[in-house]
C-alpha cells in the first residue's frame, strides 16, 4: 500500500515538478516572480478542454493547449514585464503586473466557464490499469510520467547542451555581456515566455485529466506549490525543482493517505520552513540564483 | 577606413559625458585611445556597442552608419568590445563561454575555432571544462579576448585589458593582441595604463573630460613627457625597460 501511494505521489510529483519548472525558469532567467503562472494553467486546461468539446483528438487539444498558454505567456511579457524590464524597475513593479494578469485571465474563465467545474468526456483518455510488482498503474499515469520525464529531459538537454542554451544562460547571468556577444536578449525573453508557459499548459491538461475537473481556480493551489517546489530546490534550479516537485508529489500523497485530513498544507510548510532553516538557499539552491546552475 | 566618429556627443541624464568626438581607425591599425579614469573611454566604446545611445553625431563601420543599429547586430556586423572587468559568463565553462562567442558570426565566415584560440592561449586548453567565474583575472581577459575572436571580429574593441593583472600577465595579454594586429585583425585598444599601451601602438588618441585633447603617432606621444606627467602620471621604470625592449 505504501510502494503504492509513493507511486502515486511521484506521478503527481512530476506535474509539480513540470510546472514549477517554467516558474523557475523564467524567475531564473528574468529575476521576475510571474504570479500569472498559475493563471497559464488554467489556460492551458480550458484551451484543452474545450478543444476536445470541439471533437478535437486529444493529442492535439494537447498541442493546442501547449501552443496557447505558450503564447499567453508571451503575450504577458509583451505587455506586463517588456517596459518594466527596460526602465529598471522589473524585481517589484512585476509582481504588481503579474497579480494583474493573473486576475485578467481568470476573470476571463470565469465568464466563459459561467464559474461551473467543467469535466472532460467520459473516457476522453482510455481507462486502462496494468499491475505489476502489486502495483496498479493507469494508462494515464504512464502518459503523464513519460511526457514529463521527456520533457525535462529535453528542457535540460536544450539549457546544457545547446547554443540556445547557452544564450539563455548567458542573458541569465549578465545580460549586458550577452548582448555584446551578439544575444538578442528579446528573442531569448520571448523564447524562455514561451517554453515556460508551454510547460505550464502541459500541466493543466494532465492535471485537468488526472482529477477530471477544469475550473477557473485550479491554478492556484498549484502556483503556491510551485512557490514550495521552487524554494525547496532553489531558485533558478533546474535539478531543484525536478527533486523537490517529486518530493512534495510524494509527501503530499502520503500526508493525504495516512494523516487526519487538512494537515497537508501544514506539513508541507512546516517543511519548508524546517528546510529553509538549515539551507536558507534551497537543496540545489546558492546565494546568487540563475538557471546557470545544474 | 574601418570605422568613422564624426562629432559624437553622448549624454548620461542631460550631463555631458563626451563631445565632439572625431576618430577614426583603419583597417589593420592598432590604434590606442587612453585618458585618465572618468574621461569617458567606456562611454565611447559603448556608444560604438550601441549600448550607449548618442545625443548627436555619426559612427560608421565598414561603410555602414550604426545609429539605428541594435547592439547584438553591431556585434554581428564583426565590430566586437571585450568590456571593462572582462564580463566573462561566470556559470558557463570556459568552453561554453567561446562557443557562446561563435554566436556573433551570423553569416560571416570563421576565422578562429577551439583549437586556434587555444593555440593562442594555452591555458583555456588546460581549463576547458572549468566553470569560467574560477579563472584567475589574467586567464578571465584571455578568455573575454579568445571570446570574441570566436566571433571572427573584423574590429576587436578592447576597454582596459590590463586592469588589475600581474605585469607579466599583462605583457602576454599585450603580446597575443600585437600577434592578432599583425594577422590583421583592426584593434582599439583603451588603456588607462598609457606608457604600455603607447608602446604597443602606432597611433593614439588622448582623451580628457569627453574630449580628445591630443592626437598622433603613438611613439611621438610617448616621447612627450608632458603628455605622460600632465595626463597619465609617471611610468615606472620597469615598464620604460619594457617599452626599449619591443
Ligand atoms: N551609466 C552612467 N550613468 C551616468 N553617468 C555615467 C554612466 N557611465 C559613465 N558615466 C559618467 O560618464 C563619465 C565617463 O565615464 P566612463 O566612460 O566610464 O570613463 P572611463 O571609462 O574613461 O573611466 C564619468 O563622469 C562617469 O561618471
Ligand atoms: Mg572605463
Amino acid at each position: 500500500m505504501l510502494a503504492q501511494q509513493i507511486m502515486n505521489g511521484l506521478v503527481a510529483g512530476a506535474v509539480y515538478a513540470l510546472f514549477a519548472l517554467g516558474f523557475t525558469l523564467v524567475f531564473g532567467v528574468h529575476r521576475i516572480l510571474n504570479l500569472a503562472h498559475g493563471a497559464l494553467l488554467m489556460a492551458g486546461a480550458f484551451i484543452g478542454l474545450y478543444a476536445v468539446l470541439a471533437g478535437i483528438p486529444l493529442w492535439f487539444a494537447i498541442i493546442l493547449a501547449m501552443v496557447g498558454a505558450g503564447t499567453l505567456s508571451v503575450l504577458i511579457d509583451v505587455l506586463a514585464f517588456r517596459r518594466l524590464r527596460a526602465s529598471g524597475q522589473a524585481e517589484f513593479g512585476a509582481i504588481i503586473s503579474s497579480i494583474g494578469a493573473n486576475l485578467v485571465l481568470v476573470s476571463i474563465a470565469q465568464r466563459i466557464s459561467e464559474t461551473k467545474v467543467l469535466r472532460f468526456p467520459f473516457a476522453t483518455f482510455p481507462v486502462v490499469f496494468y499491475r505489476f510488482w502489486g502495483l496498479r498503474v493507469s494508462l494515464l499515469q504512464l502518459a503523464i510520467a513519460g511526457s514529463v520525464a521527456f520533457l525535462l529531459g529535453l528542457l535540460s538537454w536544450l539549457i546544457f547542451h545547446t547554443s540556445l542554451g547557452r544564450q539563455v544562460r548567458a542573458v541569465a547571468g549578465n545580460p549586458r555581456a550577452a548582448v555584446l556577444l551578439g544575444v538578442n536578449p528579446d528573442a531569448i525573453y520571448l523564447r524562455t515566455f514561451f517554453l515556460s508557459g508551454a510547460m505550464a499548459g502541459l500541466a493543466g491538461v494532465l492535471v485537468g485529466l488526472s482529477f477530471n475537473s477544469v475550473h477557473f481556480m485550479m491554478g492556484e493551489p498549484y502556483l503556491l506549490r510551485a512557490f514550495v517546489v521552487v524554494i525547496l530546490g532553489g531558485l533558478g534550479s533546474i535539478a531543484g525543482a525536478v527533486v523537490a516537485g517529486m518530493g512534495l508529489g510524494v509527501l503530499q500523497t502520503l500526508a493525504t493517505a495516512y494523516l487526519p485530513s487538512g494537515l497537508t498544507d501544514t506539513i508541507i510548510f512546516s517543511l519548508l520552513f524546517l528546510v529553509l532553516m538549515v539551507r536558507p538557499n534551497g537543496l540545489f539552491g546558492v546565494a546568487n540564483t540563475g538557471v546557470g546552475r545544474r | 577606413m574601418m570605422l568613422t566618429v564624426k562629432n559624437l556627443a553622448v549624454a548620461y541624464d542631460g550631463i555631458d559625458a563626451l563631445r565632439g568626438i572625431d576618430l577614426t581607425v583603419a583597417a589593420g591599425e592598432l590604434v590606442a585611445l587612453i585618458g585618465p579614469n572618468g574621461a569617458g573611454k567606456s562611454t565611447l566604446l559603448n556608444a560604438l556597442s550601441g549600448v550607449v545611445r548618442p545625443r548627436s553625431g555619426s559612427i560608421s563601420f565598414a561603410g555602414r552608419s550604426l545609429s539605428r543599429t541594435a547592439p547584438h547586430r553591431i556585434s554581428r556586423l564583426g565590430l566586437l568590445q571585450v568590456p571593462e572587468g572582462r564580463q566573462i559568463l561566470a556559470d558557463l565553462t570556459v568552453d561554453e563561454n567561446l562557443l557562446l562567442g561563435q554566436l556573433a558570426l551570423g553569416a560571416r565566415k570563421q576565422r578562429h575555432d577551439l583549437a586556434s584560440v587555444r593555440a593562442l592561449f594555452p591555458i583555456l586548453a588546460e581549463r576547458r571544462r572549468q566553470l569560467a567565474g574560477s579563472l584567475s583575472g589574467g586567464q578571465q581577459q584571455m578568455l573575454a579576448i579568445g571570446r570574441a575572436l570566436m566571433g571572427a571580429p573584423d574590429m576587436l574593441l578592447l576597454d582596459e585589458p590590463s586592469l588589475g593583472l600581474a605585469p607579466m600577465i599583462c605583457t602576454q595579454v599585450f603580446d597575443a593582441l600585437r600577434r592578432l594586429n599583425a594577422d590583421g585583425l583592426t584593434i582599439l585598444l583603451v588603456e588607462q595604463n598609457a606608457t604600455r599601451a603607447l608602446a604597443s601602438t602606432t597611433r593614439a588618441y588622448v582623451l580628457e573630460q569627453g574630449r580628445i585633447v591630443h592626437t598622433g603617432a603613438s611613439a611621438d606621444l610617448a616621447a612627450d613627457g608632458r603628455i605622460i606627467a600632465h595626463y597619465l602620471g609617471t611610468e615606472t621604470p620597469d615598464l620604460q625597460k619594457e617599452r626599449d625592449l619591443t
